[in-house]
């Protein structure tokens, strides 16, 4: 339980000493591939966890992704006018395990970066190693992006 | 796999063919492992020619389990694109062509004993696209490719009112020269 709040109050110390800078965040939604043998259609009300991904990227291009597909991941985005690249590592996630590993994804936004509120689409795949094997998820997905 | 060789052939003939001396073209060939969305890699033989920005890459790879013969071979037509600046870093997006083979008694039949039944050869053709990254390393006319792609592949009308697709990764490490 100390750990915990240690852990709250080294988390909230460092977003609060990140600068108002610009950004932005984003919120995707889509079916995902979790090494199950499939791809599983997109959910009806959409309630499944692993088909959403919440993604926060700082000015710099520094990007932070909350997800159960690929996983908990952190990496650099590199944008040329609507189209993005990112890359980067963390800890993936997938049904047959988790471990450390390795992520890309290739979007789209329209509104080339511009402020505001604007459609997403990005595929997202990762790789990662655990003891035995290896986890590949993916995902393709649709959403928002709001630039700040 | 004749239909494979045939049909890389004419790509490959028709790239060279058609090629002025100003086109920088590469021949690479490697190995590859391919994922079926199961965390299980097939090992694969892979060729691929590059040219301006533009590469072809086919892979090939199959195995045999009882009277059972599954042979596969993929076509991939993509462009590329440096990422960040960074001319060693590329991302890919192109066009996929998948032949998935399977043969039930129809390569041994001596499996099936005395009463062979009857052979069943299936074939299905799927179209789709690939998206990834790759890294080339270059020591003068040498070169190395680490690919690491995504093949996307339409389900019929489970992708038109679901979004379910049929994904096959592939992780290649491919060894060339510039031509």
């Amino acid at each position: 339980m100390r750990y915990r709040r240690l852990a709250a109050l080294c988390l909230g110390a460092w977003l609060w000493t990140q600068p108002a800078a610009a950004g932005s965040f984003e919120l995707v939604l889509g079916p995902e591939q979790i090494g199950s043998g499939g791809s599983a259609p997109i959910f009806i009300p959409p309630v499944d966890p692993f088909q959403w991904a919440a993604t926060w990227v700082t000015d710099g291009g520094f990007e932070t992704m909350l997800s159960l597909c690929p996983g908990l991941v952190v990496g650099q985005r590199f944008k040329s006018g609507g189209l993005f690249v990112s890359l980067g590592g963390g800890l993936i996630i997938d049904a047959n395990g988790s471990g450390g590993g390795v992520y890309s994804t290739l979007g789209y936004e329209s509104g080339g970066g511009s402020k505001g509120w604007h459609f997403i689409a990005e595929y997202t795949q990762g790789l990662g190693y655990k003891h035995g094997g290896y986890l590949a998820p993916s995902a393709t997905r649709f959403g928002v992006i709001w630039e700040y | 796999m004749r239909y494979w060789i045939h049909k890389v052939s004419w790509i490959i003939l028709l790239a060279c063919g058609g090629a002025s001396r100003a086109l920088a073209l590469d021949l690479s060939l490697g190995l590859a492992a391919v994922d079926n969305m199961s965390d299980q890699a097939e090992p694969a033989a892979t060729a691929r020619l590059g040219w301006d920005g533009f590469y072809a890459q086919f892979y090939y790879w199959g195995r045999d389990y009882g009277p059972v013969s599954e042979r596969n071979g993929l076509l991939s037509l993509a462009g590329e694109t440096s990422v960040g600046g960074f001319k060693l870093l590329v991302a890919h997006y192109g066009l996929d062509l998948l032949d998935h083979q399977v043969n039930l008694y129809g390569n041994h039949p001596s499996r099936s004993g005395t009463n062979p039944p009857t052979a069943v050869h299936e074939n299905d053709p799927n179209i789709g696209g690939i998206l990834g990254v790759a890294l080339h390393l270059n020591a003068g006319p040498l070169l190395c490719t680490l690919s690491w792609d995504s093949h996307i592949f339409f389900t019929g009308s489970g992708f038109i009112v679901f979004l379910a697709s049929a994904r096959k990764q592939s992780v290649s490490l491919l060894l060339g020269v510039d031509l």
